[in-house]
């Protein structure tokens, strides 16, 4: 009896050569991108910054006697938020690149999961670039924030939506390549 | 023919009751943790951002020890479980869930093993027509 | 000077193998006895060069040879010697040369098997057994060499992964590797048979063999990387849906399918087409879950450090070595002339139609589970996750009715023969399934899947034993001497049965561990005693303890069931100075009914520790299932020796 289903004969080899495309495509795209696969993209780029308040840290820095950070003196520029910890390795390697981002765009701090006195010895280790720095001691702000570790460096805009979010410490490149040019946008 | 059948039937009985043996000594469920069970089944479909593949039911990473307490939180909030889902979605995207969501992007995954299987099964019946 | 020795004779293999690909596509339509041998000798050549070349890097990891590259960054002086030695395949590279030296073994072995009586597939076998080895080989001299040697050599090497010092993940990854490659040999003969052009019952005869050892290594290497998860990863999960778990557990579900395909072709030429497709797709996903693991595509517990480019050339392995025998099968299957048999529905031959359609349509959801996020991902950017949940929703339900099928399948007759004993055995199933669902119901109503899976263990069960308890009275022996199992065994063949019975085995160990499990997690500090139903642990002490590359924080427990002693549990967290990681090491005390399992986590004198104790039933019964199934495994090979070694055709009364 000869077999009489040559056309699904093929099906074997029509799935196959899709599964290997698709790998291909997936391949060539990890190739060409700069930062790891495995970093998620935020929920939050579009939307407004969360509404949860933020107590700011007990440092002694309070001039104004204000208790909560409050973003709305931020609106109408473009400023960042940055999510860093004393115990945090990789914040202090990038320490230096959030000085001389603070000197272009303001920067506020917020101290995960950190005890106040940590925070101030960090911040006379390194120097302090923020305008302002707000405390998440038990981790809740940055669940709303959608972090997931520290450091996180998050953009927001003169419209109170957040457009940018890097996980990870900041590195030059990432700083070169995708945060300068949304600078220099808003300021065309 | 008798004496095949018996021995059958009393080799499955004697399986049967040390399976169930087993289970029955046991006590179950005897939780003396912190956490309630609900939490823990809905941790078990919430996956660890820190982790190597791990729920945070399974993990003690910082991160998961803060999210199954958020997740205490919102059911004595009386939130459901698909409210628990959602609140972290809107934060982390569906990739934090370990069940996938049927949604547009998901359509595909969940039907495609049953489109396979419904054609396979109507191959056999076409099959053992003729 | 002796590694590059090493690499020279890989560079050797190399060149003989494009070699013997030369001389084999030149000869292959004017097939002679003299180009045979000449193939066969050489294939005993590559396996001697890559023998040696493997001996040297294994010879450069015991006495820490740090000028080369793998070794510095994969070893350490202090590593015990077992360690050092299994060190040599747990880094991308060595692994990668464990691979072509057992592919070439399997290709040594095969050409000199003594009852091969086709001369002209064989020579097709050995030829694409070498293409393989020669896209390996060129794979590892051009990306992967393992000789490759550091500018400047450190005193004292990078260590490896605590995880992996372990001798249960020491055997892990040969025996794994036995199964993929020996399913190379059932895709050389069926590529060989779509060059050739012929296919017959004794095709299928000299396969199954093959076919056997390495589904019975598969299922081995799988077990022992399940249960070395089990009791080293610490949370006492034994199975994650890990796409590295997926790439592994593919291949060995096409092998079941294949294995069974084979069973029928032996006897009657039909189902060729399947024997053919299923022998080159069992292979190919063999080389898939290599491209996964190894490409950068996918992150998981234990890939290998990931590199793109080197993905871009297994892909394109892969594309030769499946895409071509796949355009041959499109083109070429159509000419087999097959048998014209009619069958019922309830026949042998049936039955196998639906576990093929059944296992491919398991192993295509495991594929669509490991592959859908990253092509979602290429195709709009969106992540997901896929865990457990999905395949408990999609591969149970799928595998359940091969469960059921698994238990009458054995009393189906062939063709339109009449099934002699299936109503009886039906009747039987059916009552006792119904006194196991109201059994595990009134221990535990609340969850219907563990009554489902705990009553599929039963019905496969009691299957199993019924068929082996006809054949006892069918061979009209009486159990009352040991010398007359041994007749039963030599007149009955068992395999399938004990192969089955692992599997409800299994079976019975998911539904213990899954659906029954307790759990206590707390604080516990040195002189608690606390009692969970009718246990009661007592902790003892606790104490800091020197390894050999490692300290260890030990914490000292003592379990008592029933008020009967029962042992010592000393669960530890270790730390590793050289590789600075920290592991915990779970304490475990197994016994037939059920695992004890303690972790240790952070704590002190003061505070006290926290710990977490799991009550695991009947958990080792996952693993005593596995080995079973193994087990029969050898047991058919064994028991088919005789059969074919004497080339007598397998009669129609004999299945």
């Amino acid at each position: 009896m000869k077999s009489k289903f040559s056309i699904t004969n093929f099906l074997p080899v029509i799935l196959f050569s899709f599964i290997v495309i698709i790998s291909g495509l997936v391949l060539y795209k990890l190739r060409s991108s700069s930062s790891p696969p495995s970093n998620i993209t935020s929920q939050l780029i579009g939307k407004k910054i969360p509404e949860v308040p933020v107590k700011l840290a007990n440092l002694n820095l309070n001039i104004n006697n204000e208790e909560f950070l409050n973003f709305k003196n931020y609106q109408n520029q473009l400023f960042a938020v940055n999510f860093f910890a004393s115990w945090c390795a990789p914040c202090r390697v990038e320490a230096p690149l959030i000085e001389d981002l603070s000197k272009i765009i303001p920067v506020i701090g917020i101290a995960y999961k950190d005890k106040d006195i940590d925070t101030k010895k960090f911040l006379e280790e390194f120097g302090n670039p923020y305008k302002k720095i707000g405390a998440d001691s038990s981790g809740k702000i940055a669940i709303e924030w959608g972090v997931y570790g520290v450091p996180e460096t998050f953009l927001i805009n003169e419209k109170g939506d957040i457009i940018y979010r890097h996980a990870g410490p900041l590195l030059y490149n990432v700083f070169k390549s995708e945060i300068l040019p949304l600078i220099k946008n808003k300021n065309q | 023919m008798k004496k095949q059948f018996c021995s059958i039937l009393s080799i499955c009985f004697l399986y049967i009751t040390i399976i169930s043996n087993i289970t029955l000594a046991e006590e179950k469920n005897t939780q003396l943790n912190f956490l309630t069970n609900k939490t823990r089944e809905i941790a078990q479909n919430i996956k660890c951002l820190v982790c190597q593949n791990q729920s945070i039911d399974e993990s003690n990473s910082e991160l998961a020890k803060d999210l199954k307490k958020l997740i205490e939180e919102k059911l004595n909030d009386g939130l459901d479980e698909d409210e628990i889902y959602t609140f972290l979605r809107e934060r982390y995207g569906d990739y934090i869930l370990l069940k996938p969501p049927l949604n547009t992007n998901t359509i595909l995954l969940w039907f495609l093993p049953f489109i396979i299987l419904v054609f396979s099964s109507i191959y056999i019946f076409k099959f053992f027509k003729k | 000077m002796i590694p590059e020795l090493g690499h020279v004779f890989l560079v050797l293999a190399f060149v003989a193998s494009i070699m013997q690909i030369v001389f084999w596509t030149y000869h292959i339509n004017s097939f002679n006895e003299l180009a045979l041998d000449i193939l066969k000798k050489s294939a005993l050549l590559n396996c001697i060069f890559i023998l040696i070349s493997f001996l040297i890097l294994t010879y450069s990891f015991i006495i820490s040879d740090f000028s080369l590259l793998i070794v510095s960054n994969n070893s350490h002086t202090l590593k015990p010697l077992i360690y050092k030695i299994s060190g040599t395949w747990g880094n991308h590279e060595g692994s990668l040369l464990l691979w072509v030296l057992i592919l070439s073994s399997f290709t040594f072995l095969v050409s000199y098997k003594k009852t091969h009586n086709n001369g002209e597939l064989l020579f097709s076998i050995i030829g694409v057994q070498t293409l393989i080895l020669c896209l390996f080989l060129a794979f590892i001299l051009l990306t992967s060499n393992p000789f490759e040697r550091v500018s400047a050599i450190p005193i004292e090497g990078r260590g490896l992964n605590p995880l992996l010092q372990d001798p249960g993940l020491a055997f892990h990854p040969p025996m794994l590797y036995v199964g993929y490659v020996g399913l190379s040999v059932s895709f050389s003969f069926a590529v060989g048979a779509l060059i050739t052009g012929k296919i017959n019952k004794e095709w299928a005869q000299q396969i199954r063999p093959w076919i056997t050892i390495a589904w019975s290594a598969l299922t081995m290497g799988i077990a022992l990387g399940s249960w070395w998860a089990y009791y080293e990863l610490g949370w006492g999960g034994w199975w994650f849906w890990d796409p590295v778990e997926n790439a592994s557990f593919m291949p060995w579900l096409i092998a079941t399918a294949l294995l069974h395909s084979i069973r029928i072709l032996e006897t009657r030429l039909i189902f060729i087409n399947w024997c053919i497709l299923l022998s080159i797709l069992g292979f190919a996903f063999s080389l898939l879950g290599t491209f996964i693991v190894r490409s950068g595509l996918l992150t998981s517990v234990h890939s290998f450090a990931s590199d793109p480019s080197r993905g871009i050339f297994i892909l394109i392995i892969l594309v030769i070595s499946v895409g071509g025998p796949l355009i041959l099968y499109a083109l070429k299957s159509s000419l087999f002339r097959e048998q014209k048999l009619q069958f019922n529905l309830l026949s042998k031959e049936s039955a196998l139609l639906i576990n093929n359609l059944f296992f491919t349509t398991a192993t295509a959801t495991v594929l669509i589970g490991t592959l859908y996020p990253l092509f979602l991902d290429a195709f709009n950017g969106d992540k997901i996750s896929i865990g457990p949940a999905y395949y408990n929703a999609t591969f149970a339900p799928i595998m359940a009715p091969i469960i059921l099928l698994m238990a009458i399948a054995p009393f189906f007759n062939w063709g339109k023969g009449k099934s002699k004993n299936l109503l009886k055995i039906i009747a039987i199933l059916i009552t006792t399934s119904l006194v196991s669902v109201i059994t595990l119901y009134t221990i535990d109503g609340s969850s219907i899947f563990a009554i489902i899976c705990g009553s599929l263990s039963i019905w496969l069960f009691v299957g199993v034993v019924s068929d082996l308890i006809i054949k006892f009275t069918e061979t009209k022996i009486k159990l009352n001497k040991v010398s007359n199992l041994f007749i039963y065994i030599s007149k009955n063949k068992i395999g399938m049965n004990i192969a089955h019975l692992g599997v409800a085995i299994f079976l019975a160990g998911v539904t213990g561990e899954q659906f029954f499990k307790t759990e206590f997690s707390g604080r516990k500090n040195i002189g608690d005693t606390f009692s969970i139903g009718n246990r009661v642990l007592e902790f003892k002490n606790f104490e800091t303890i020197n390894g050999p590359n490692y300290q260890s924080e030990m914490g000292i427990f003592t379990l008592h069931h029933n008020s009967k002693f029962i042992g010592y549990l000393k669960p530890e967290k270790r730390y590793y100075p050289t590789e600075q990681t920290q592991t915990t090491e779970a304490a475990i005390i197994s016994n037939f009914l059920g695992d004890t399992y303690i972790v240790l986590g952070e704590g002190n004198y003061e505070t006290g520790w926290s710990i977490r104790i799991y009550f695991n039933p009947l958990v080792s019964w996952i693993w005593a299932g596995a080995f079973l199934m193994a087990l029969g495994g050898v047991t058919s090979i064994i028991q088919n020796k005789k059969t074919f070694n004497n080339a007598t055709k397998v009669s129609l009364n004999e299945i």
